[in-house]
């Protein structure tokens, strides 16, 4: 990877699934890493880690709980999101909702004060005089106060940071109804560039039906170029007036909302908030169809993934009946090339699938994944129900169509042999948090979480002789619903510390891009 | 020479498909011995699955073991009356399987699946056996055995699931045990804890194992032999050593080829070209041909025959038989 532009970014992403009441399975916990474009990014774990549901949340197949995945794929002037509008009409609330928060935690401050001064007085009487009763309830009514003016502060500092996912550290500027002005004219530039990208799609289906037909019309030709001549000049002027907005503004007349507003740090740190992304958890359901065409996948059962009744053809065709206008013929041509690109015959087309063996079934799901171009494709288990010499072919041909199309994997995985030789780079999980991120080759020379270690350790290896017994794992994984305290792993972790049954461990960089979650790394740093 | 548990002698197993007769496993050969584990590998539809089916007597229907011999401790199986052998099966040969969901009743406690067994082939009274029962559940490394044999399946994990598949199995002490892919459905930390476990309690019982799978690295940790299966033929067997350090097959070669090994540096996937052949299709000479590097005319033409490269090593590849020419 020479260069590495981020094509999705997760943020803290939860995935909770309700039970009943009161109780609910954590899936997923607070992930967050970058998915760069053209990376072949791997995933492990044991079966309930949350790896899949991770996957299915990236694709918003499943709602998130709470963070965000923000994709780079498509800028927000080309899909011009619903939400951007509406978060613009909000900004001006967000900041005086701010507002109004820290100063009724300020008013409580000075109650709190006050009360925290009568009970000095109180306890620098005499012991015998004190008024025990009376001091106790004193001390309450302080910590009541103390907890409802920080909770305030919370609130504030949620809305600015509400707000700041839009415009960055420009919520905090007097002169935002300017800003908003200039984001909102911003929206509707990107707005008439989106109508004008859907006028162009169905144009180029036009073109592309032309030319399979072996057909030219000039006209559209120039009609296709002044659609894309248009789109550019919305883009940009959409991008200029953000520009505008960033220039004139930004670190400037900035008001004192909270205690922390004219900390440059904060400033900084909410423009780490600032979303240049599209935030998929956000989009309307049309919005993520559409969207849905540059992110695909692969499942594990080839068989249970296609229609029994359904010829091979069909089952492909399907993905343009739905999304393209494309004609009959066309799309029949379209498939039969798709065919050809993933290792099958053209005469596929008519086969049912239980004639097909199981590679060549996950072929016609490749095709089926790739028929829109897609970018990102998140590959779930996909080589683990085939035998090793099929699955070799496969894991072939998903490199040569990645390089090909420059697409992006997602490659969910139990198998540390196939992840090692398949991705870039590998995060592990467990128990739904993220224990260890590196590049393959870094992993596997110098794992360093418990965890990775004795996955690491428990791979059968191709040598006879050199299995040991050691570092083998007791037991089985703990409940999603009830996960242990502090670090999850440290029920089963050989080398578990006092601290960490209390304290969940953060990710910290012990190498450039290896991040580790664990209370050993932080002791060594 | 230890025991010999079981002997295979040119089996042939055919099955009915659509009023014709498609042979499945062809002319296969080979032994378990006490305190040994044999590992049968190939990929999906080459007959490992049959060849234990045959073994136990739990073909379908459609099938029909055609002509060779199966000795149990040398009683032959293949002749002996339906009933006979059945009394045989759990007794003195068990079987695990892949899903431990799908071989557990659901319906019944785990102390009465346990207990059934053990009281039909060893004649033991209900106490007996579920004291028995404990001492199994134990030994498999399970805690509390006696909350578990009131649990019903789907309240245990996978891998305690299959532990009790195998503390069933095993209680009977049966001579032989045959074991369909058990580790395929579990994490690699429960499958490490699963082999270990089997090759403890194959030396505590003294049992032959044949240990059917396809991933080369649980081969390499547990087998004492190998033998390796193409399309219902025997194509290699040999010591786990040698066969690892010298692979003489094509196909043996193929399959170490195409597995991702996690110690290796770099991988160069290298696939075997070419589809895994369907049983109705009507392949002549040696089965693999058509995916052979190097097959020749006389590998079209001809069945090779197998060869003792080295002892306890055959093969049959006409190549090598000509390199040892």
């Amino acid at each position: 990877m020479s260069e590495k532009t981020p094509l999705l970014e997760l943020k803290k992403l939860k995935k909770y699934f309700p039970v009943r009441r009161g109780v609910s399975i954590k899936a997923v916990e607070d992930v967050s890493f970058t998915i760069n474009q053209g990376e072949k990014f791997g995933i492990v774990g044991e079966s309930g880690c949350g790896k899949s549901t991770l996957g299915r949340v990236i694709l918003q197949l499943y709602p998130q709980t709470s963070g965000a995945a923000i994709y780079y794929g498509r800028t927000l002037e080309e899909v011009g999101p619903k939400y951007l509008s509406h978060e613009i009409s909000m900004l001006m609330e967000y900041q005086t909702k701010a507002d109004e928060f820290y100063k009724k935690s300020l008013e409580i401050d000075k109650k709190a004060d006050a009360v925290r001064k009568e009970k000095e007085a109180l306890s620098a009487l005499d012991t015998t005089n004190r008024e025990v009763l009376k001091e106790i309830r004193l001390s309450k009514k302080l910590s009541a106060l103390e907890f409802k003016s920080l909770e305030l502060r919370k609130d504030a500092s949620r809305h600015l940071r509400e707000g700041s996912r839009t415009v960055g550290s420009l919520i905090l500027c007097k002169d935002l109804p300017k800003i908003k002005e200039l984001f909102s004219q911003s929206a509707a530039e990107s707005a008439q560039a989106t109508s004008a990208m859907r006028n162009l799609h169905t144009l180029e289906q036009e073109y592309q039906q032309l030319c399979i037909q072996g057909k030219k019309d000039p006209v559209l030709e120039g009609k296709i170029t002044s659609a894309r001549e248009t789109i550019e000049s919305h883009v940009a002027l959409a991008k200029r007036y953000r520009q505008q907005a960033w220039d004139d503004y930004h670190g400037k007349d900035i008001l004192p909302l909270t205690e922390l507003t004219l900390d440059p740090e904060y400033q900084r740190k909410l423009d780490g908030n600032y979303e240049t992304g599209i935030n998929l958890g956000k989009l309307t359901r049309n919005e993520m169809r559409m969207l849905r065409r540059d992110m695909q996948m692969i499942f594990q059962d080839p068989a249970a993934s296609l229609d029994p009744r359904q010829t091979v053809g069909k089952s492909i065709e399907e993905v343009f009946v739905i999304n393209t206008d494309l004609s009959p013929e066309v799309r029949k041509e379209r498939v039969m090339t798709l065919l050809e690109e993933v290792g099958l015959k053209r005469e596929h087309y008519y086969v049912y699938p239980h004639t097909l063996s199981g590679g060549q079934k996950q072929r016609v799901g490749i095709a089926r994944a790739i028929a829109l171009n897609p970018k990102f494709i998140v590959l779930d288990e996909c080589v683990s129900a085939l035998d090793v010499s099929v699955q070799a072919q496969i894991l072939q041909l998903l490199n040569e169509l990645s390089s090909e199309k420059n697409l992006t994997y997602f490659f969910i995985t139990h198998d540390l042999g196939v992840v090692k030789h398949f991705c870039d780079r590998i995060v592990v999980m467990y128990l739904g948090n993220v224990c260890e991120i590196a590049d393959s080759k870094d992993l596997f020379h110098n794992p360093f979480h418990p965890y990775t270690q004795s996955l690491l350790a428990v791979v059968p290896r191709l040598r006879v002789g050199e299995h040991s017994t050691e570092l083998v794992l007791e037991g089985d994984v703990p409940s999603a619903i009830n996960p242990p305290t502090g670090c999850p792993f440290h029920t089963r972790c050989s080398q578990c510390m006092d601290i960490c049954a209390k304290k969940k461990p953060k990710p910290r960089e012990i190498e450039p891009g290896h991040f580790v979650a664990c209370h050993l790394a932080d002791k060594e740093a | 020479m230890a025991k010999t548990v079981l002997e295979v002698r040119n089996l042939v197993t055919t099955f009915r498909i659509d009023k014709k007769e498609y042979e499945v496993i062809r002319d296969i050969s080979f032994d378990i011995h006490e305190n040994e584990t044999v590992c049968m590998v190939g990929e999906s539809g080459c007959g490992k699955s049959v060849t234990t089916l045959c073994i136990m007597d739990l073909l379908p229907g459609n099938g029909r073991v055609i002509s060779g011999s199966i000795k149990l401790n040398g009683q032959e199986l293949t002749t002996l009356p339906r009933r006979e052998r059945s009394a045989l099966r759990g007794k003195q040969m068990g079987m695990i399987f892949q899903e431990p969901m799908t071989a557990l009743n659901p319906l019944l406690t785990i102390g009465r699946q346990m207990t059934e067994g053990l009281m039909l082939h060893q004649g033991m009274t209900k106490k007996q056996a579920y004291d028995t029962a404990i001492e199994y559940l134990e030994k498999v490394g399970i805690a509390n055995p006696k909350d578990r044999m009131r649990q019903f399946p789907f309240q245990l994990s996978g891998g305690l699931r299959q532990r009790i598949m195998i503390a069933m199995v095993m209680a009977v002490q049966p001579s032989l045990l045959i074991a369909d892919e058990p580790t395929t459905a579990l994490d690699v930390t429960i499958q490490k804890q699963v082999l270990v476990l089997m090759n403890k309690l194959k030396t505590d019982v003294s049992t032959g194992v044949l240990f059917i799978t396809h991933d080369l690295g649980v081969v390499a940790e547990i087998a004492d032999r190998v033998v390796i299966l193409y399309a219902g033929c025997k194509v290699e067997e040999g010591d786990i050593a040698e066969i690892f350090a010298n692979p003489l097959h094509p196909y043996t070669v193929g399959l170490m080829k195409a597995v991702p090994d996690v110690d290796a540096e770099e991988f160069d996937i290298q696939p075997i070209p070419g589809v895994f052949p369907n049983i109705t299709e009507d392949i002549g000479g040696c089965r693999f041909h058509p995916r052979c590097p190097y097959a020749t005319d006389l590998c079209r033409a001809q069945r090779p025959e197998e060869i003792e490269f080295s002892p306890g090593h055959t093969v049959s590849c006409h190549h090598v038989k000509e390199a040892l020419k």
